[in-house]
Formats: structure tokens, C-alpha cells, sequence
């Protein structure tokens, strides 16, 4: 089991990979606020999707 | 004398090595009781009596008949024999009858009332000491065999332990006053030399009792505060330190996340559980015992 330590935040990085964006936010958005996605991307290692591009017709 | 006379052996020497250690005045003691968890008669090798690394494990070990319980530093120490007992003839011819008992007494200078407990408890089981002197040396009972050692034993029934209140000329002192065992001969008492070991009685520790009641806000999220028996918070531990269990489904359960929120204060992200399973909490972690933690489980809401 890894630990990864963000702040006074100890996350087991197994069960958060686990975890989709929304359910992470759902989950941890009180205690970490607006950063809370940017956390989650920096724990699992995932990349952000990009937002697609609206396309000029 | 008849009780050390064997008629089948005449061998007596009275010979001295020209440079033996003898052991100095006791600078702390090392509880131990006298069988392990398994009911064996505890004999440690003198290598690993030796050994920090070894006797550190024994120091935080599971179960409290495999630990070592050292004392703080003791002063104004007494381990006197009383006189033998003899019976006076009418003649006026004396025989003996018993060598005296010996009786230890020592003080715990300025340590805190919680610890005459803790010590009180030791009593509760066949339990003995090791010693280590003013000079660092380990002393400890003869085993079975040149290489291991056994606790010196204490009569249980005579261990006396007293807070002592400060006086305007004196500080607040633990008493600790015990007698050996009758059975515990001098000639037995072994020693090692401090040249030998690697710690001395400043390394040694005793463990921590650390309490909390683990208190659930959600269903995924619970909180607990962790104090000693002493009343201070237990701050630093990390989240691989902790266990959580399901005792309704025996199943353990994955922590999410562990946040240090305040001093003594760590809040818990978990997966929900059926509502109504009981949780138990533990920890592990050298120099604290998590016994009365896991004592108090909680339910999932």
C-alpha cells in the first residue's frame, strides 16, 4: 500500500486510483476545496482530459 | 548451612579471577515476567541481551508477557539481605536456619502519579527484574545454560509501589520496594559486562497506552483524538500506521486518506459500510501500546 502526503493529507494511492474525478470530488471537495481535481490528478498520476475544442465550421 | 551441602561432593575452590566485574549499585530495573505469552519458562540468550536491535523488539512487543518493562532511572537505591535467622541453644550455641531476605527499594524521581498503576500491575503475574548498574553492566538469574539468563524473580506478594507527595524540602518520588525470591541465590546472579552491550538504561523506554474513541460524522468520514493515559496527545503517526476493520464481516477495510488536523486529531476518509457493522481501529507503532484503541469500536452510520 502507497501513501502519498499533500499537505496534513495522507492518500492511499491505490484506492483513490480507483476513485473517477467525480467521485473524488464528491468525496474530498470539503476538505480540499477548489484544488480538489488538480489533487486528484497529482495523486493517480492520471492526465486531465482535455477539454475539446469547438470546432470552426 | 545443611540446605548448601551436597554429601556427594567434596569439590571447593576458593580461587578469583584477578579481574572480575561485580556489579555496581542498580540504576534501573527491566521487568520481565517469568513466563512468555506461550507459558515457556523466558530465558533470553546473553547475545541478544546484548543487542540494542534485539532488545528493542522486546521493548515494543505484542503481548505484554514478551515485553520488556524497563523503569525510569532509580535513585537512593537499598538492595540489602537481611541477617540469616539462627537458633540460639540453651547452651548458647547458635544453628542457622535461613540465609535473610533481600529487599530492594528505589525511587522514580519527579514521575507522574499515572505510572504507580502501570507498576502496580506488573504484580499481577509471576514476574522478576534485570538490573543494569550505575556502571552499565546487565545483571540477571543464571539459565539453563551458560548462554541464557532468566529474570532474577520477586515474591509478587511483597511488591509495595507508593507516590511519595513533594515536601518543601523534597521532590515527588515513585517508591518501588519488593523482596526476592528466597529462591534467588547471590552466587547465581550473572553479569555482562557494559563493555558488552550496546544500550544503557537512558535507551531503554517503556511503551505508551494510547486511548481514542473513533467518532463517524458520515458515512464515509470518522474522526478520533489519540491520548496517552497521561493525558497528552499522540501526534505524528502516519496513515500507514493505522488498521481499520469490519468486525461484522471480519474484513479489513481500505483507508482512503488520513488527515493530521490538529494536535492528537486524525479524520478518516473510508468506503461506506452496511450501516450498523461494528468498526475497530488500530494502530502500530514503536513506544505506544494501540490496546485501548481497538477497544473502542464504532459504528458505521
Amino acid at each position: 500500500m502507497s501513501w502519498k502526503k499533500i499537505g496534513q493529507h495522507e492518500f492511499n494511492v491505490e484506492a483513490i486510483k480507483s476513485m473517477s474525478e467525480n467521485q473524488f470530488k464528491k468525496t474530498y471537495f470539503k476538505k480540499l476545496g477548489e484544488n480538489c481535481s488538480k489533487i486528484y490528478f497529482e495523486i493517480t498520476g492520471k492526465k486531465k482530459p482535455k477539454k475539446k475544442k469547438e470546432s470552426n465550421k | 548451612m545443611a540446605s548448601v551441602c551436597n554429601c556427594n561432593d567434596v569439590s571447593l575452590n576458593t580461587g578469583i579471577p584477578s579481574c572480575v566485574a561485580i556489579g555496581d549499585i542498580t540504576r534501573c530495573l527491566i521487568f520481565d515476567t517469568e513466563l512468555d505469552s506461550t507459558g515457556s519458562v523466558k530465558e533470553r540468550s546473553a547475545s541478544d541481551l546484548e543487542s540494542w536491535s534485539v532488545v528493542e523488539t522486546w521493548l515494543n512487543a505484542v503481548s505484554f508477557e514478551d515485553r520488556w518493562l524497563p523503569t525510569p532511572e532509580l535513585e537512593n537505591v537499598e538492595n540489602i539481605r537481611d541477617e540469616a535467622v539462627f537458633q540460639e541453644f540453651n547452651s548458647g550455641n547458635k544453628a542457622k536456619v535461613r540465609d535473610g531476605f533481600k529487599n530492594f527499594t528505589g525511587y522514580i524521581v519527579q514521575a507522574p502519579r499515572e505510572l504507580v498503576g502501570q507498576l502496580k500491575l506488573i504484580g499481577c503475574s509471576d514476574f522478576g527484574a534485570y538490573i543494569i548498574d550505575k556502571s552499565g553492566n546487565l545483571m540477571g538469574y543464571k539459565g539453563s545454560t551458560n548462554t541464557v539468563m532468566r529474570p532474577i524473580l520477586i515474591d509478587k506478594n511483597t511488591l509495595d509501589v507508593q507516590f511519595v507527595e513533594a515536601t518543601d524540602s523534597e521532590v515527588a518520588m515513585i517508591m518501588i520496594k519488593f523482596q526476592w525470591k528466597q529462591s534467588m541465590l547471590d552466587e547465581n546472579i550473572k553479569l555482562i559486562s557494559a563493555d558488552e552491550l550496546d544500550y544503557s538504561c537512558a535507551d531503554l523506554y517503556g511503551l505508551l497506552d494510547v486511548c481514542g474513541t473513533p467518532v463517524p460524522s458520515s458515512a464515509t468520514d470518522f474522526q478520533v483524538t489519540l491520548t496517552t493515559n497521561y493525558g497528552t496527545n499522540v501526534d505524528g503517526l502516519i496513515a500507514g500506521d493505522f488498521t481499520l476493520t469490519n468486525l461484522t464481516t471480519s474484513a479489513p477495510i481500505v483507508i482512503g486518506s488520513v488527515t493530521a488536523s490538529g494536535s492528537g486529531v486524525y479524520d478518516f476518509v473510508i468506503p461506506a459500510q452496511t450501516t450498523g457493522d461494528v468498526l475497530e481501529l488500530t494502530a502500530s507503532k514503536d513506544r505506544y501500546d494501540f490496546d485501548c484503541l481497538a477497544d473502542s469500536t464504532f459504528i458505521a452510520l
